[in-house]
Order: C-alpha cells, then sequence, then structure tokens
C-alpha cells in the first residue's frame, strides 16, 4: 500500500485524536496538564469531512496547542484526494466565526429582542451564564413538542445518520408526519438535471461525471471547476482529462452565458443567452442526424442566436466520432419550465450518443434534495398553520426563496420555530423563536455520504468556544425530555458521564450497521478506529443498474426566437455557493476570477448590452424583475452573451455577521416561484455603485509574461532560455554579484498554466497557513490588500477564441532578488537554501523593495490589523504575525520546510522528493504546483527543468533568476 | 580715501544692520502662522504615527509617494546654495557676492527639510537607526549595497559641511552685528561670534578655512544629488534605471535652486530694503545661470526618451509613452513647459532685468522641478513590468498637509534667519566695494 509520509502522519495524529476526542473535548488552553494527544508545537491532525458545500471533501484538520489552524484535503478521500477548494481552506472561519450565535436565545414574539436562555446577568439580559441555559430549556422545550400536534423539519442536505435521525425523530416525536413533512433545502438543487436524467434515463438522480473517462466534453453552463456539483473530484479529473496524449487531448466546450472560470478552460466558449443553451444541443444533435425537428438545424439555431452555423456543425462533427464524450447540463438552480427544457436538451446528447463518463452506480446525495414543488407544497402546509411546531436546522429558506412564496410569513405562522444553527441568519432572525447554537462541523461527530456508498465521518477537532451543542445531541435530548424514544436511541445512563454524547453513541451502532454491509466481522472498536483515522469507509460500487432501452424521447420545445430584452443568469458564487460563506472575510476579499472585484456584488454586462443605457464599469445601476428589483454596480465585459445580465448569488444579507451583512445584494429575490424570470429591466441608478476591482490591467501589452504552446507542439517544442536560480546560472559577463552557494538545497518551484483554473483555493490556502489578514473593502480600493499569491488572468484573442491564463503568482524567490540589495537594513536576505527571507524584525518600512520588485509580490503592512476573537484561534502558530510597517511576502511555506528538513536531520536522513508541500501546493485541485529541491538531480522538480518543454521563467530578461518555472499554456 | 572707504563700509554696515532691527508685529504674525502651518504638519504626522502608513496613499504599486517626492525636491532646492557660495566662489563669480548669503541659509533649512522625509516615509520609524552604522552587540550592520544607506550618507555629510560652511562665513558678520547690539542680543552675538576681533591672524585663518571648505564643498554639490539619483537608477525599473540620471538630477537640483533663490530673495530684498546691495545684475547672472541648467534639463529629458526608444526594449518603450501620454501625462508636460520653456524667456535681457517675469519664471521652475520629481516617481512605480500589477497614486490629506507644512517649516527657519543674521555678507560686500574700486 502506498501510504505518503503527510498520509501517514495524519492517520497516526487522526487515530490519536479519534480516542482522545471522545471525552472531555470541551477544555480549551490553556492546560495545567496537558492532554495526552497535545503535545505544544506538535500539531495533531484529525479527519474530518467539509460540510461547507454538498461535495462532502474529507478533510483533515490541523490541531496546534488545542486550536484547529488548518483545513486540509483528506488523502484517503474518494472526493477530494486530498485537496480543498477556497470554500473548505475558509471553512475554519465558520467554525471561529465571531457572530456565531454564542449560547441558546429565545423571544417571545418574532420581532421582539433576543434574551439568553440561561439566568441572565443582571446588567445584560442578553449574556448567558453557566452552561448557557441548555439544562433549563429541554423541559421546556421538550413540553412544547411533546404538546406538538404537528411537527415540520426543514434542514440543509444531510446524508448518513443525521438523515435516518431527523426521520426518525419527526416520527416519534410527531405521530402524524409523512415524509413530506421533513423538506431537504437546498437552494441548488439541481433541478433541471435531476428532471432531465428522469425523463431520458428514468431516474432523478444526478450520476457521477467521469470527466476522466471523457474525450470530448461540452459543458452547458455548467461551472464544474467552481461550485458545480462536486468541483474539487471534477476539476481532478477534468486534469486527468486534459492530459495530453501523442500531441492531442481531450476537447472541451463550453456553451453558456457567460465565460466563468470554468469557460476559461475551455478550447472554444460559445455565448449564447441564458435559457438558450438548449438550442446549441439541438443543433448538434441534428447536425449528427438524430431524431430532431427540423426547426432546431445548425442553420436556424445559428441565425436565432447570431453564431456561425459552421461552429455548431464543427462542434457535432467534433462529438460525433468521440468515443466517449460527454454533455453536462448546468443550471443548478430550481430555475423552472425553461432550464428544465434546457437540461433535457442538453442531456439528450447523453441519451443519443453512447458514454462511459456516467457513472449511476453512485448517485449523488443532492438527488435528495427537495424540489421546488416539494418546497412550494411544504410552505403552503406551513402557511395553512397546518404545522404549530417548525424545526430549522442550518437550512436559510428565507435568504434563499423568491420572495413570491412568502416563505418567511409562512414560517412565521408555526407557534414555535426552533432554530439549531451557528449563525443568527436570514431565517433565525426572521422567524426564530428560539435560537440553539449548535457544533460547527470541525467541533461535532457525524457522518456525511456525498455519494452512494461513500461514508465521510466527521469527528471534533477542537473544544467548543461557545455554548454549543451537537445537533444530534440536541435533537436525541429534546425527544428524551419529550419522553419519546426510537427503535435504535441510545439510552442516557442514569449517571451521565461528563461529555456523554447520545449523538455519539447513535453514530456508532449506524456504522456498526456499516461494518457489516463492508463484510468486515472483525472486531468493531477496530473497524471503529480505523475509520475515524482514515476520515470514513468507501463501500464498492455496486453494479451500475442496467441501460433502460430507449424508448420514445420527448425533445424539448425551445423557442427559437431570440429573447427581446435581457435575460438574467444567476449563478452561485465561487467564494460564497448560495450565501452560507459570506460572512468569511477571505472569501470577501480574495478577488473574483474573472472581474476580480471584492467585497460585493455586481451584474456583468456585455457593453453591447450596457453602452445604449449609457452604463459603464462602476455605475450604479437597478436590476428588476416584476416587483422586485435590486441596486447594484455594473461590470462590463465582452465575456458575457448580449442581452445578459449575470449575477452571482451570496451576497446581500441582511442577517447573517459583521462581514456579510450590507454586502451587495441578495440575488434570489429575482427568481419567481416558477424559475428565472422571462426578462429582467435594466435602468442606471444615481449614487456611486462602490465597486472595487483588485487588480490591473489582464493585458499582457506583449510582454510574454504568460505563455502557450500549441497542443501538438507541447510534447517536443523547443525549451525557452533559462536563467537557473542556481550557481549554474551565474555567469560572470552579466552578474555584479558572486553565485550564492546553496550547499544543501535550493528550493523551487513549477506552476504549470495549463492546468491552473483560477478557482482561488491557493490563495485561500494561503491566508490560512500564513496568517494574511484581510483589509476590507475601502482598502482594496486604495490597493492595500495583502496576499501573498495572487491570481493574474491573462486576456488574448476575440470572441470564441478568447483565451483567458490564469497565472498563480507568489514570490519568485529569485537567486539576484531586486529586492535584496536595496533593503538598507539588510531585512531581507537569500538564505543558504535559496529563499529570498524577510526579517520582520529588522524591517523599517523603506518599501524600496516592493518598488524594485518586478513581480510586485510583496505586501506591506500598512496598518496593525486586528481580528476579533476567537478569529485568532485560527492563527497558524508557527507563522509570525507582522505588525505594522513591515513589508511581508511568499516564505515558500518556510515553516513547512523547516518542520520536515528538522524531523529528516533528526532521522538521519535525507528530505525525500515531495516530503515538502508548501499550502497552495497542497491544497491545488488542478495540482498545478510543483515544489521541490533543484539541488537534487532527480527530484521531480530538477527533472522538470531539465526536460519539460514547457518550462519558461517569467521576466527571464531582468536576469532576476527566478526560482519559480511555469509551464506555458497548452491551446 | 580711507575717509570714502569707511563712509561706504559704514553704509553697507548701516544697510544690512537696519534689516536686524526690532521685528515688527506683523513679522511676528507671520513667524506663527508659518509655524503653525508646521504644527498641521506635525499633527498630521502624529496620526500617521499612531494610525499606520496606511493614512497615506501610497499603495501596491506605487510604495513612494510625495514624502520622497518632497525629499528629492527638497535635495535639490538645497543645491544651488553651495554652488554660489562654493562654485562661484572658487571661480570668482562677481554677482554671487549679494544672494550666497541668502542662498546658503536656503540651503541648509532645505537640508533640514528634506532631512525629515525619509524619517516620515519610514513604516517603522522608531527604528531608523538601523540604516546608520553604530556599534551594537550583534555586529549588525547596514546593508552597504543599498543607495538608501549610501544616500544617508551623502545627505548628512552635505548638511554637515554647508551648515558649518553657512557658519564660517557669518563669523565676521555676526561679530559686526555683535558690535551695535545691546543688551541681551550681544551676549547672544558675542557667543555665536566665536571672539572674532577682526585680527589680522584671524582674518588669515578665516580666508583660508574658507577656500578649504569651498573646495569640501564643491565636490559635495556634485555627490549629493548624485547620490539622491542613485536611489531610482540603481533600481530596475523602466523610468528609473538610467545611467543618465546622476548629471540629470544634479542639474536639476541647481536649477530648482536657482530658481528657489529668486524667489525668495525677491520679497527679501524688498521688504529688508537691500536693494542698493542685491542688484539686477544679481539676478541677471542668475537668469543667465537658469537659461543654461534649463536647456541641460531640455537635453536631459530628450536623452532620457531617446534612450528609450533606442534601447528598443519593449517595458522602457511603453512605459516612456505611457509617462507622457498616460493619466500623469498632464504633468509630464506641464514639467515640460516650466522647465524647459519657460526660461528660455531669460535669453531676452529685457525680461532678466525685469522683476515680475523673474518670480514668474522661477516660481514656474520651482513648480515644474516639484513635478518633475512626481513624474519621475509615481509613474515608474505605478507602471512597471506586470500589467496586473499596475495602478495609480494620488496623495491624501495627511500627506498633503505634511508637504505643506514642510513649506512652512522651510519658510519659519528662512524667515527666522532673515531677520536675525545677517542676510548679505556684510564683510564681503565690503570686499567687493574696494575690489570694485580697485578695477575701476
Amino acid at each position: 500500500m502506498n501510504i505518503s509520509r503527510r498520509g501517514f502522519i495524519a492517520s497516526i495524529a487522526a487515530g490519536i485524536g479519534g480516542i482522545g476526542a471522545g471525552t472531555g473535548y470541551r477544555n480549551l488552553i490553556p492546560f495545567v496538564i496537558p492532554a495526552n494527544d497535545i503535545t505544544p508545537g506538535v500539531a495533531t491532525w484529525y479527519a474530518s469531512t467539509c460540510r461547507e458545500c454538498p461535495a462532502g471533501c474529507g478533510m483533515l484538520l490541523r490541531n496546534r496547542e488545542a486550536h484547529v489552524v488548518k483545513a486540509e484535503g483528506n488523502p484517503r478521500s474518494p472526493v477530494c484526494s486530498g485537496k480543498l477548494c477556497a470554500r473548505g481552506q475558509a471553512s475554519l472561519l465558520g467554525l471561529y466565526d465571531p457572530d456565531r450565535i454564542p449560547w441558546p436565545r429565545l423571544r417571545r414574539k418574532p420581532d421582539a429582542p433576543w434574551l439568553a436562555v440561561a439566568q441572565p446577568e443582571p446588567k445584560n439580559p442578553a449574556a448567558a451564564t453557566g452552561d448557557g441555559g441548555w439544562a433549563q430549556l429541554y423541559p421546556v422545550l421538550g413540553r412544547t413538542l411533546a404538546g406538538a400536534r404537528h411537527i415540520g423539519f426543514i434542514s440543509d442536505l444531510q446524508s448518513g445518520s443525521m438523515a435516518e435521525l431527523i426521520r426518525q425523530w419527526l416520527t416519534a416525536l410527531s405521530p402524524r408526519a409523512t415524509a413530506d413533512d421533513y423538506l431537504v433545502f437546498e437552494p441548488l438543487n439541481y433541478e433541471p438535471l435531476r428532471v432531465a436524467n428522469e425523463k431520458l434515463f428514468g431516474r432523478a438522480e444526478i450520476p457521477d461525471y467521469r470527466l476522466d473517462r471523457c474525450d470530448f466534453l461540452v459543458s452547458f453552463g455548467a461551472d464544474f471547476l467552481e461550485t458545480w456539483l462536486s468541483p474539487v473530484q471534477l476539476s481532478r479529473r477534468f486534469t486527468q482529462m486534459r492530459a495530453v496524449k501523442d500531441g492531442r487531448r481531450a476537447g472541451f466546450i463550453y456553451v453558456g452565458s457567460r465565460r466563468s472560470p470554468t469557460a476559461a478552460m475551455a478550447d472554444k466558449v460559445i455565448l449564447v443567452p441564458p435559457g438558450q443553451e438548449g438550442l446549441v444541443a439541438l443543433a448538434m444533435l441534428h447536425a449528427m442526424g438524430e431524431q430532431v425537428p427540423a426547426e432546431y438545424a445548425p442553420e436556424n439555431v445559428a441565425k436565432a442566436l447570431s453564431l456561425n452555423p459552421k461552429e455548431l456543425q464543427w462542434l457535432a462533427d467534433q462529438y460525433r466520432p468521440a468515443r466517449s464524450p460527454l454533455a453536462l447540463a448546468g443550471d443548478p438552480l430550481p430555475a423552472g419550465e425553461e432550464a428544465n427544457a434546457n437540461a433535457l436538451a442538453a442531456n439528450l446528447l447523453n441519451r443519443f450518443h453512447p458514454t462511459e463518463a456516467i457513472d449511476w452506480s453512485r448517485p449523488h446525495a443532492l438527488s435528495h434534495t427537495a424540489t421546488m414543488a416539494q418546497t412550494q407544497a411544504f410552505l403552503n402546509r406551513a402557511h395553512a398553520g397546518e404545522y404549530d411546531v417548525i424545526v430549522i436546522l442550518n437550512a436559510n429558506p428565507v435568504y434563499a426563496l423568491p420572495p413570491e412564496l412568502k416563505a418567511k410569513e409562512a414560517l412565521a405562522k408555526a407557534r414555535t420555530v426552533i432554530c439549531l444553527n451557528t449563525m443568527m441568519d436570514e431565517t433565525v432572525a426572521a422567524v426564530g423563536t428560539w435560537a440553539l447554537p449548535i457544533n460547527a462541523p470541525a467541533e461535532s461527530w457525524g457522518d456525511y455520504s456525498p455519494a452512494a456508498g461513500i461514508h465521510s465521518l466527521m469527528q471534533p477537532a477542537v473544544g467548543c468556544y461557545f455554548q454549543s451543542r451537537d445537533a444530534a445531541d440536541v435533537l436525541l435530548r429534546l425527544a428524551r425530555a419529550a419522553g419519546v424514544s426510537a427503535p435504535g436511541w441510545p439510552a442516557f445512563p442514569a449517571e451521565e458521564p461528563e461529555g456523554y454524547s447520545p449523538s455519539y453513541e447513535y453514530l456508532r451502532s449506524r456504522w456498526r450497521k456499516l461494518q457489516q454491509a463492508a463484510g468486515d466481522t472483525g472486531d468493531f472498536e477496530a473497524f471503529w478506529r480505523k475509520s475515524v483515522q482514515h476520515g470514513g469507509l468507501t463501500l464498492p460500487a455496486p453494479p451500475p443498474p442496467a441501460a433502460l432501452a430507449l424508448g420514445h424521447i420527448e425533445v424539448p420545445k425551445l423557442p427559437l426566437a431570440k429573447p427581446g430584452g435581457v435575460r438574467l443568469a444567476l449563478t452561485p458564487s465561487l467564494h460564497f455557493y448560495d450565501g452560507r460563506h459570506a460572512n468569511k472575510m477571505w472569501l470577501q476579499e480574495i478577488p473574483d476570477p474573472m472581474t476580480h472585484a471584492v467585497w460585493g456584488s455586481w451584474v456583468e454586462l456585455a457593453p453591447q448590452t450596457a453602452t445604449p443605457l449609457g452604463v459603464r464599469t462602476g455605475d450604479l445601476v437597478t436590476v428588476s424583475a416584476g416587483a422586485a428589483s435590486v441596486e447594484l454596480p455594473a461590470h462590463l465585459r465582452d465575456d458575457v452573451a448580449p442581452g445578459t445580465a449575470a449575477i452571482a448569488l451570496g451576497q446581500g444579507h441582511n442577517s447573517y455577521g459583521r462581514f456579510a451583512e450590507k454586502v451587495g445584494v441578495n440575488a434570489f429575490v429575482l427568481l419567481g416561484a416558477r424559475g428565472a424570470p422571462p426578462e429582467v429591466r435594466i435602468a442606471r441608478a444615481s449614487g456611486d455603485g462602490k465597486h472595487v476591482v483588485a487588480h490591473g490591467e489582464q493585458d499582457q501589452h506583449g510582454r510574454e509574461i504568460a505563455l502557450t504552446v500549441p497542443v501538438a507542439d507541447a510534447a517536443h517544442a523547443e525549451q525557452e532560455p533559462l536563467n537557473l536560480p542556481t550557481p549554474a546560472g551565474y555567469v560572470k559577463t552579466r552578474d555584479i554579484y558572486a553565485p550564492h552557494p546553496h550547499p544543501l538545497h535550493r528550493w523551487a518551484m513549477a506552476v504549470d498554466l495549463d492546468r491552473c483554473t483560477g478557482c482561488n483555493a491557493c490563495v485561500a490556502a494561503c491566508y490560512s497557513e500564513n496568517n494574511l489578514t484581510a483589509v476590507g473593502k475601502e482598502e482594496v480600493a486604495r490597493r492595500h490588500e495583502m496576499p501573498w499569491i495572487r491570481i493574474d488572468r491573462w486576456d488574448e484573442g476575440y470572441g470564441a477564441n478568447k483565451r483567458s491564463i490564469f497565472q498563480p503568482l507568489m514570490c519568485q524567490q529569485c537567486e539576484a532578488a531586486p529586492c535584496e540589495p536595496v533593503c538598507p537594513a539588510y531585512a531581507t536576505m537569500h538564505s543558504a537554501e535559496g529563499l529570498n527571507e524577510q526579517v520582520y524584525n529588522r524591517c523599517i518600512g523603506t518599501r524600496y523593495c516592493s518598488n524594485n520588485c518586478p513581480y510586485k509580490a510583496r505586501r506591506f503592512n500598512w496598518f496593525h490589523y486586528d481580528v476579533p476573537e476567537p478569529l485568532t484561534y485560527q492563527l497558524n502558530p508557527d507563522v509570525t504575525v507582522r505588525d505594522r510597517g513591515v513589508m511581508e511576502k511568499c516564505t515558500f511555506c518556510v515553516q513547512r520546510i523547516k518542520e520536515v528538513t528538522i524531523r529528516a536531520k533528526a532521522e538521519g536522513r535525507a528530505v525525500k522528493d515531495g516530503d515538502i508541500v508548501p499550502a497552495c501546493a497542497q491544497t491545488c485541485p488542478a495540482d498545478a504546483f510543483l515544489f521541490g529541491d533543484l539541488n537534487d538531480p532527480n527530484s521531480r522538480l530538477s527533472r522538470l527543468v531539465q526536460e519539460d518543454r514547457r518550462r519558461y521563467q517569467v521576466l527571464r530578461e531582468l536576469n532576476t533568476k527566478p526560482a519559480v518555472f511555469y509551464q506555458k499554456r497548452i491551446v | 580715501m580711507a575717509a570714502t572707504e569707511s563712509a561706504a563700509f559704514a553704509r553697507i554696515n548701516d544697510e544690512v544692520l537696519q534689516s536686524l532691527e526690532r521685528p515688527s508685529l506683523r513679522y511676528w504674525a507671520l513667524l506663527g502662522g508659518l509655524f503653525s502651518v508646521f504644527g498641521l504638519g506635525v499633527l498630521a504626522y502624529a496620526v500617521q504615527l499612531m494610525l499606520g502608513m496606511g493614512v497615506a496613499n501610497i499603495n501596491h504599486p506605487v510604495g513612494w509617494g510625495v514624502y520622497i517626492v518632497n525629499f528629492v525636491f527638497w535635495v535639490g532646492i538645497a543645491h544651488s546654495g553651495t554652488l554660489i557660495s562654493a562654485i562661484l566662489y572658487l571661480f570668482r563669480v562677481r554677482w554671487r557676492t549679494g544672494v550666497y548669503r541668502a542662498a546658503e541659509a536656503m540651503t541648509v533649512f532645505a537640508v533640514m527639510t528634506a532631512g525629515l522625509f525619509p524619517l516620515v516615509h519610514l513604516g517603522r520609524v522608531w527604528v531608523f537607526f538601523w540604516i546608520t552604522p553604530y556599534p551594537n552587540f550583534r555586529h549588525l550592520w547596514p546593508n552597504f549595497k543599498s543607495p538608501l544607506v549610501w544616500d544617508v550618507v551623502a545627505v548628512t555629510t552635505y548638511f554637515t559641511v554647508s551648515s558649518l560652511f553657512f557658519y564660517l562665513g557669518l563669523i565676521p558678520d555676526i561679530a559686526a552685528v555683535r558690535d551695535h547690539a545691546t543688551g541681551f542680543r550681544r551676549t547672544v552675538y558675542r557667543i555665536l561670534s566665536l571672539g572674532w576681533q577682526n585680527r589680522y591672524e584671524q582674518w588669515r585663518h578665516y580666508a583660508r578655512a574658507y577656500v578649504g571648505f569651498a573646495c569640501l564643498a564643491t565636490p559635495l554639490v556634485i555627490s549629493v544629488h548624485s547620490v539622491v539619483s542613485w536611489d531610482f537608477a540603481m533600481s530596475i525599473l523602466p523610468g528609473w534605471h538610467t545611467t543618465i540620471f546622476a548629471p540629470y538630477f544634479v542639474a536639476g537640483a541647481i536649477h530648482s535652486g536657482l530658481a528657489m533663490v529668486i524667489t525668495l530673495l525677491i520679497p527679501v530684498r524688498k521688504v529688508l530694503k537691500l536693494d542698493r546691495l542685491v542688484t539686477m545684475q544679481h539676478f541677471e547672472g542668475m537668469a543667465k545661470m537658469l537659461v543654461f541648467t534649463g536647456l541641460i534639463m531640455t537635453y536631459s529629458y530628450a536623452t532620457e526618451a531617446f534612450t528609450s526608444w533606442y534601447s528598443a526594449s519593449n517595458f522602457e518603450r511603453a512605459f516612456s509613452h505611457w509617462r507622457a501620454f498616460g493619466p500623469y501625462g498632464i504633468f509630464f508636460w506641464l514639467m515640460v513647459f516650466c522647465n524647459c520653456v519657460a526660461p528660455m524667456v531669460f535669453f531676452s535681457r529685457r525680461w532678466r532685468r525685469s522683476i515680475p517675469m523673474l518670480l514668474i519664471v522661477s516660481i514656474l521652475v520651482n513648480v515644474g522641478m516639484y513635478l518633475e520629481r512626481f513624474v519621475l516617481i509615481v509613474t515608474s512605480t505605478a507602471h512597471d513590468f506586470l500589467p496586473s500589477s499596475w495602478g495609480l497614486y494620488a496623495p491624501s490629506l495627511v500627506e498633503c498637509t505634511i508637504t505643506i507644512a514642510a513649506f512652512g517649516w522651510f519658510f519659519f527657519l528662512f524667515l527666522l534667519f532673515a531677520k536675525h543674521l545677517p542676510a548679505v555678507a556684510i564683510s564681503e560686500m565690503k570686499e567687493a566695494a574696494i575690489q570694485g574700486k580697485a578695477s575701476q
């Protein structure tokens, strides 16, 4: 078995953690006598599951001195294979969110002030004492529940034991309850895709898309490298799919209303107005000779969409001979009939053309979320007063449902609304009578099953900062207080040991069944320990169900007319998904890859759409649909289909926390009960849009910064010359200073521009690892932002052949670093291992180094930046927190380098290639980074520098001898 | 003969010393006003010190803003004082006599102003001394590769020598003031005159020392601004990294220094009623110098443009174009007008002898030279190699306040000087009077 060093440490640590965390985990530091699994200065890793979105990536949580300081992907996870996206990296900001509900609260009426349940302090009735009032609230709520006629339950997507528990709980407490009384509410429920699959394949499910088995991919608006379904998994598979073999590689065409980061990775982008993507699919089918009405011939479709008919014909010609092509139908929103028709049209391609890239054996958990009709039915019942108690776990329907559905009014009809949540979101604020704080996933026991057969575990990796409890514990204790139980539920011992968790027992009982399912007949404790160590269990995939016979296939009716007005394209936000991450300052501050806008919402408009209205980038515009309207700044892009208004979801919270509130607008309000509005009106509004764009220009101005190579030449193109960052790169006639000797190591990195998808995971990982600070909108507007790694985007070409190259740019650790000689105080120095080191304590703040850095990779501390408690708990103790007045920059994660080299030295062995992984490289879902030692001629990096035909150095002609090598984008 | 000579001496004495009589209320009000302006700057700096550099609009990519512009500007102003007093002294340029004292005072005060800005600019001013070589336990030295260290050495040397030179020249004159002063002022001047008795051997030592200082100061005039220019020329940025910078900066410094001398002398001469001592002849000499330095500036600008074109470097060419036609283009062309075109009016003898024209052109040159530093420093950082990091810069309220306060501080010092020390060199005027007679 192949175990990586990191995986090994993680497993060991997780094992110790798994044993240790069962009891007494409510202790925070300081430890007078430290717990067994905590050694000061040594990290403990706990395997867990990322619950930031339904993808359910396996996660390792790095605990230092009883604080979780870093989240990384679990290499054993079949979903993420050790990688995380930006949202996963930022999950710790949710754990340490200063605006979490601190203790149980209640209020008499929806508009009354919240009170602490516990005996209020005389001076502050909102503050709790003791255990926060949990002991007091159980009997009260138990009576309420026992007396309830009918209970409704809403949660976000839960699977595994929590989903089972909720169903049992609801049945036990509310005998009248049916399956419909439990609403699994996900705003992005992929309903169009499920409807299409039901019609075409007889399964209202979302299959596993094996892009790695695909040789021609067409995405109809599916942003699978950002948020769609399981982006980390799909990014990895996409990278595999795009590998070059014999001068060729699988093609990827994007059909959609805007060039998203995913579209930027495509060979060709066909821009069509939202809701008309399906026409392209129908035209392809027609061109491929399938049974499609003649009105959808490529010429007709091309005319209707102002496209080139040859382009559509070409697309069909590419698709037809492919061995295993795949079409992805995009819209994840329950956007109504039109979206369903589009998804159906796109999926017809999959139905007609055989493909190996669709795996029905592992349907995704998202297949089991409520449809819009089910949500409406639930709300209608609530509105009719059927439920006298509603329990809401995590879900935020008041924010994410169209206002037309009157979710707030419906839910408020219930006498008691018990909200189990970490945050005071819009739903809690609007309808809650009880706000019960639950543990964040990193504080809880639990499991989650993102797809059939994949069972991922969560364990407490840290003690609770707030007076919160495991949601499952709360449910079980409420049931007990109400005097009901269900078969299989754990008994409560008469004398509860400290930290007793009934849900832990419940979880284990469920995993006993999984042990049987896995065919393991051994000791349960050993099985359990191993599962906790590994972060879960993957059962072999059941054989795929037999394919349906091709019966009558309905071809959707899509209007061929070009829509008159402006149509709305609502997209999940790369950083905020459906809005649940809006209170995370890193995600607010990291620029959007395509606009570089920060801290806000904006509407993307094509210049053809905006210019007649007199709207320029940054102007405030009103976008209205029916009675609903939002006011937000415009951002002009020729990457948006004319007649399209594209808005990202997720902002505009009026209750969520300090970083989310009053930022941007909530675009969900533009949705109607029947889906996306047919047309929106756009008008220039008065006032300043306060639109902040963080970067300079995206045109290379012929400077050869990001290079490309044709796919046919990728393997044997002539190599670019290098100015090597080693003594070998010293040329007496060219260099002023003597070469730096590197007796042991010369660290360097390679970045593959062909793999980078601009997803910002590396940036978020760097914020997390290196204690970077978010400075806020006003300061970003003044160009005072402080990332150590940024993703530059370079645009080339026009129209369908326009290309965007994402270029992660961090300190290049130059051998002849321009920053070094100019510092008067020797605050920036060349280390013996080739690193360009910044000595914060020695820095006097002349900023000359930054001026002289041609890559502008250095960042200055303009102010002293503080984060509110407990966000400080996330700070990595291995990295200095910088004070104002000093310069800082990327260190190649020197703390990680040192950790490995010191251990290797202690063990008397050489550092192995691949042992050291900087945070950015660690998390990159596309594996675009490679870190290594140039002194080791056999390291993968040395070999790449020697042999790769695509590697080059940015601004090599300046003779800075950068130690970061870029690999050209393949086109 | 002796009688007329002593009468002439007495006239020079009277004319200079009458300027030192008890100042009017207006003087004190002006002095107080200027000090308040300086005080505002201190307040603004206190804000910056308390909150951080972020109150200034310097940013990423423009790491150096008006603080460094001010530094270079004031160092430039500091130039012509020593040029006039030392170089022109060695070359025996006659029009120097009437103006050199004021020019020297200006030099010392301008360096005192300039010296504040690197401190104001530092992110952690409380450890500014780490830039100096001082003995310490850690055996840490400053980085002598860094032009900023050279800068510290050059500017402090320049300040030391020019203030000593200034003081040396003042000694006989302070003695003259002492002889006319009474009471407390007499005591002060007696101490400052270092026991000057007008004795022969004192004069002999004085003359030796003066020539010695002049010889010492002359290379400094060239060196200090050359070194300041290397702050930029030693970097790798397009627009900074050029070999022409040292002579270009020195010429520019003299250009601005001369203009500042003219700007200062015109009101001083009028207010202190020195028009018989500081004559049109002096102004004409300086105006001719302005034409000369203006032509050097024109040549430098042209050379810069030419080298950037001739380099065939994409970065250099694109940058030069952007500097002239980008968002800061208006400043560039204003700079060209003020520094190159405006001084050319002094080809005409009539304009050289016109006080209003002298004042207008000298102020224009000052504005132009300030703009030159702004254009030079800000545009290069704003628009360097990677278009993704391009940005813009405009000073913040704090930066503007501190910039204006520097003018308050400079004029405050100069006003103090004008009323308390002889603004025209008495002894040299007397010498000139004799030599003038002898040559007639």
